[in-house]
């Protein structure tokens, strides 16, 4: 069955996308009837889009004047129906593609063309709620010139002398044209409205899709409320698990938000909110990820390519932006689920100026223990609770601060026997400030902290395991737009890490056998610049370099070991001494070249280095696994990747179709040694062992944007492996994150103005895994022995979510929805764990046991805002 | 311990996981030698079995190798051990003295192995009794020593319910607990209450504590931690790190034992 999926997918992935080089079609080739009186020009064009491919660009205040138009024709070539529509009103055409771009007769754009350039600059922001827009794209529709805004809103045009309409979209917001005189340089404040359902066509889109634009390549960028209708797990929205259905980015572990990325590990991810990292991305093992949608605005993901600005991880950067506050109205929204519910509250201090935003959730998972009826269950506790707050006020015309923060924490245990409480906390102070037209600055003090607590409680011995991350940051960046299309961002960045390793206490009836483990001290500092600009209108270019100081700073004892990982030398160092300093230059290269409107290719080459290491022997992401930052053993990981890709649109910007290839080699990475022990005091670098790694593969997104049906086909074809000596005789083997196809595909589908349906279908090649080739018998009892790591594969995995959203009366002030969800709606067993054991009727053969965990989750929420 | 509480967790918050059972297909594997061989301070205990490990698929009858020298030396004494049974060597004469470093020896065919151990000093038991687990759910055999601070201490616990042996390796070492009382609770991993491996009223229990060396310590923890029990729990799966020399899968214990009795109330 499978199969005839993949079949399908390629070849309707061949049908989109593939030969369709016929011939392109001209205005003189396609021949229309028409008949309208007294019509609006807007009308008319509205009606040809629907009944030729072309699409109409237009400034409103071009069209929107012309009415009352007489026309009846048939079988006439569109070419002269155009000229018949426009000339009376001195309009032209010009065809780009299928974009049809209406202008005056006379450009006014160019008149001044010889008076030299001057600059706009501003700020998008929503209408409705005064919020940022980041990534709206600004188009000058005389010229076709352009630029997006930063992760501020902020922009900035530098044009010839003139008058133009500058066109700005974002994704859920209406396109907006507003008139500029560009006589010399100004400010232009942008606002745009919320997108209503309905489908207005004949405003200007976005001529080319801005995947295609532009140098940046393996880049997903994600819109909370594109992935609003995505079906989820016990129906609480989430980012990071949405992420999980693009092309290059797996799941760790059934219902889990931690993620690998093309082929790199899970703790190779930076992920950041609002600039600050953090460090353990995840609730309840796994199931939840931190981040509460509700606070969220806009999320961007790195495979590659990441510009320089970013640094410190191999694999992936996962930049999230929490939403500023409403300026402009009080609101609250908020949920109540099955297993959590969510308060968001937000509001203006002084009405467009300052704003404040509070979001909190918690769960109740532990209320559902209790209804077990199992007296050993109702002591045990599971929750998490998180809680965003973010402030922020403009100052005048040059200045915003802003200050957000997260505290989640995660509770877990029983009463008697043990229990694990983590959680992260971050805080972040931003100032940005326009220096000029041209030059925006950002600067940053942020706080990171994440911790966890074990306690294990035995009749006498108690055992505290603590460990914990700490880091102040700070980072200065300058944004400085020179000249048309040419940007520069430069900056830098000093961290401060204090992290306490995993430490065992133990307290025993008779006192108390503590061995500490001192805090370990580094800096890790970084410079970059990165330029991008365009050459030529069909290529554009990005470069830089960043280059990162990783200091490791005493006091504290380092080790010198043998090849047995046994200590024979340990040297102490005093209080602010430097260990080691680890220096990387990490140059970052993209180039893009548009071959026409519609399709591109790009290139791009990335190095990263990566100091702080995550050491980790679970299955699934735990909460126990550690952090531990390059020591003198412990050296820095570093990825050289170099991607090719090509984007195309089809049909105006319906449909966009990208493919990227990419080769990722990784160098120091890091391992267990076989048989390690996990706690222990020992120092970590004597448990570990150190090796290469290299990925690659083929990823293809295909995805529809506009209409009443939306989604995405993402499909992965990868290979990851990794090099030990001392795991698999020293030969390469797959890493467990190694899956060799990879398939989601997402749907949304507005049925009717109260119903949105929504599917996904995943399927993956099983995880790679170590199966025992052969047994042995000691002291009566059998054990498996194990040749090959990783050599076989868990059964292959798939599973269909359901979601139904059902929207409510709605009045002026209030709106609510309900969510309907289904998890694994076809209940498919998938293999969670395979274990092995006599077997349970004949004691004579050995059986494989899977054991799998998610069949059926149904799910509903009520989801509400006034 | 932990694993435990986690499994929980899981189970609480999903109430359906399922187990089933799966056909998988491994390739046939290399064929080892296993040595275990055993020296306890109870008298005439010196046994030696070699066997052979076999393919995944295949029945649980293990080859036993006949016709190998073996010898073990006690502080350089030489006992030449003789094949009682196929595959078995043994001397009777032989008790085991803590302190004492033993060496072992076996020659078959083209092959040689080779161990050394030390027999630890004696821990025994404070006491031993039958109490519920923290769930409250099964009961386990529970047990009081003190760990002597002068030694890094290892130790193994074999359980017996009415005469049948839990399969579960039990171990603990004084990293953290060195000097301290130890109050040890062995979780069989019953998985229900009708399972025959949950202890019952009137059900004879006996415990025996094993004071192992290092070495065989680090074997027993990695033959768990790495999966060699089948249990799954490792991302990384391995062979536990032996201390036989040569080649061979298996350990050489020289240990010393304390055993008691106890029936469940």
């Amino acid at each position: 069955m499978l199969n005839k999926v993949l079949r399908f997918i390629l070849i309707f992935t061949f049908f989109v996308a593939g030969p369709k080089v016929q011939a392109q079609q001209t205005t003189g080739d396609i021949k229309v009837s028409l008949s309208f009186s007294r019509a609006a020009l807007k009308d008319i064009l509205q009606h040809l889009e629907t009944i030729t491919p072309f699409r109409f660009q237009a400034a409103a205040e071009l069209i929107e004047p012309v009415k009352n138009i007489d026309i009846n024709v048939s079988n006439q070539s569109l070419d002269k129906v155009l000229n018949q529509l426009l000339a009376p009103a001195k309009l032209r055409y010009v065809q780009s593609g299928i974009n049809i771009i209406i202008r005056r007769v006379e450009v006014r754009g160019q008149q001044n063309a010889r008076s030299g350039n001057a600059t706009v600059h501003g700020v998008v922001r929503s209408g409705r709620t005064g919020e940022t827009v980041i990534g709206a794209t600004i188009s000058v529709v005389e010229t076709g010139a352009g630029t997006t805004t930063n992760e501020y809103g902020f922009f900035s045009l530098t044009m010839p002398r003139g008058n133009y309409t500058l066109a700005v979209s974002a994704v859920g917001m209406q396109t907006t044209q507003t008139h500029i005189s560009l006589i010399g340089d100004s400010e232009k404040q942008i606002s745009l409205e919320e997108d209503t359902t309905s489908l207005e066509a004949v405003t200007v889109t976005a001529a080319t899709p801005t995947s295609i634009r532009g140098p940046q390549m393996g880049v997903e960028k994600i819109n909370v409320k594109d992935v609003k209708n995505i079906p989820v797990i016990f129906g609480e929205r989430d980012i990071l698990k949405s992420m999980q259905l693009l092309p290059g980015i797996k799941q760790v572990a059934e219902g889990g938000s931690g993620f690998y990325v093309r082929g790199g590990a899970a703790d190779q991810n930076l992920i950041l909110l609002d600039e600050a990292p953090v460090y353990n991305a995840s609730h309840l093992l796994g199931f939840f990820s931190t981040f509460n949608s509700d606070a969220i605005k806009n999320v961007t993901v790195y495979k590659g390519g990441m510009p320089a600005n970013y640094g410190g991880r191999l694999s992936s950067v996962v930049d999230i932006k929490m939403n500023d506050g409403n300026n402009q109205d009080m609101s609250v929204s908020g949920g109540i689920g099955l297993i959590a519910s969510r308060l968001n509250i937000e509001g203006p201090i002084q009405k467009g100026r300052s704003s404040f935003l509070v979001s909190a959730r918690r769960t109740y998972a532990d209320l559902f223990l209790k209804l077990l009826g199992d007296s050993s269950l109702k002591t045990t506790k599971l929750n998490f609770y998180d809680l965003n707050a973010k402030f922020n006020v403009i100052l005048g015309d040059k200045d915003r601060i802003y200050l957000s923060g997260y505290f989640g924490r995660d509770v877990l245990g029983q009463e008697k026997l043990a229990g694990i409480d983590w959680g992260n906390a971050t805080g972040t102070l931003r100032w940005n400030h326009v220096f000029n037209k041209k030059l925006f600055s950002n600067t940053s003090l942020i706080f990171s902290n994440y911790d966890y607590k074990i306690r294990i409680n035995s009749e006498s011995t108690d055992y505290r395991i603590l460990s914990r991350i700490r880091d102040w940051n700070v980072k200065e960046e300058m944004q400085w737009y020179a000249g048309t299309g040419s940007t520069v961002k430069f900056g830098l960045n000093s961290i401060y890490h204090t992290i306490r390793p995993g430490e065992i206490s133990v307290a025993g009836n008779t006192g108390t056998v503590t061995q500490g483990l001192p805090d370990r001290f580094s800096y890790e500092n970084a410079v970059y610049a990165d330029h991008s600009y365009k050459p030529t209108d069909r290529l554009s270019l990005a470069y830089g370099l960043r280059v990162s100081f990783f200091s490791i700073v005493g006091g504290g004892d380092y080790y010198n070991l043998d090849n047995n990982g046994q200590v024979i030398d340990t040297i102490k160092y005093g209080k602010g001494d430097i260990v080691k300093t680890y220096v990387n230059a990490e140059p970052r290269v993209s180039v893009g070249y548009e071959i026409n409107d519609r399709s591109s290719v790009k290139a791009s080459y990335t190095r990263n280095s990566q100091n702080l290491h995550l050491i980790s022997n679970s299955t699934a992401g735990s909460p126990t696994d550690k952090w531990v930052a390059s020591t003198n053993i412990i050296k820095p990981e570093i990825a050289d990747q170099v991607a090719l890709g090509w984007y195309r649109a089809i049909s105006g910007d319906r449909y966009e179709l990208s493919t990227e290839l990419y080769y990722k080699n990784m160098m120091n990475q890091i391992d267990y040694r076989n048989g390690a022990k996990v706690f222990t005091n020992d120092p970590i670098e004597t448990q570990l062992l150190y090796g290469k790694g290299r990925a690659y593969g083929l990823e293809m997104l295909l995805k529809k944007k506009t209409g009443r049906f939306t989604g995405w086909l993402s499909y992965t074809l990868s290979k990851t492996e990794r090099k030990i000596e001392g795991i698999n005789d020293g030969k390469w083997y797959n890493a467990r994150q190694d899956r060799t196809h990879d398939i989601a595909i997402v749907g949304m589908y507005q049925l009717n103005p109260k119903w949105v349906l929504g599917a996904t279908f995943v399927y993956y090649t099983g995880d790679a895994v170590t199966y025992p080739g052969g047994k042995y018998t000691l002291d009566g009892e059998v054990y498996f022995y194990y040749s090959e790591r990783n050599g076989y594969r868990m059964p292959a995995y798939h599973r269909l979510d359901l979601s139904a959203t059902r929207y409510l009366k709605k009045t002026n002030r209030f709106s609510s929805e309900l969510s309907f969800s289904l998890f694994n709606a076809y209940g498919h067993a998938n293999a969670y764990q395979i274990t092995f054991r006599e077997g349970k009727d004949n004691p004579d053969i050995t059986e494989a046991v899977q054991t799998s965990l998610f069949t059926f989750v149904p799910s509903i929420s009520w989801n509400f805002k006034f | 311990m932990f694993k435990r509480l986690i499994y929980w967790v899981i189970v609480g918050m999903v109430t359906v996981s399922c187990n089933k059972m799966i056909e998988i297909d491994v390739r046939d594997s290399d064929i080892k030698y296993v040595v275990e061989g055993v020296i306890t301070n109870e008298p005439g205990v010196c046994i030696v079995n070699l066997t052979r490990s076999k393919n995944f698929d295949e029945s649980n009858d293990f080859e036993r190798i006949s016709g190998a020298v073996v010898k073990v030396y006690d502080n350089e004494e030489l006992f030449e051990l003789q094949e009682t049974e196929p595959g078995k060597y043994q001397d009777t004469s032989l008790t085991g003295t803590p302190g004492h470093i033993y060496r072992l020896e076996i020659v078959t065919g083209d092959e040689k192995f080779t161990s050394t151990c030390t027999m630890p000093e004696p821990v025994a038991m404070d006491s031993l009794y039958i109490k519920p687990g923290p769930f409250g759910q099964f009961k386990f055999a529970t047990i009081d020593y003190t760990d002597p601070a002068e030694y890094n201490n290892g130790y193994r616990f074999v359980q017996y319910v009415n005469g049948v042996k839990e399969p579960t390796v039990f171990w603990e070492n004084d990293e953290f607990t060195n000097g301290q009382f130890v109050t040890m609770q062995l979780d069989a991993s019953a998985e229900e209450k009708d399972d025959p491996r949950n202890i019952k009223t009137g059900d004879e229990v006996m415990i025996e504590m094993q004071t192992i060396d290092e070495e065989v310590f680090t074997f027993w923890y990695t033959l768990r931690s790495g999966g060699g029990d089948g249990a799954g729990f490792s991302a990384a799966p391995s062979n536990p790190i032996t201390n036989i020399s040569g080649g061979a899968l298996g350990y050489f214990s020289a240990h010393t034992i304390d055993r008691r009795t106890v029936v469940a109330p």
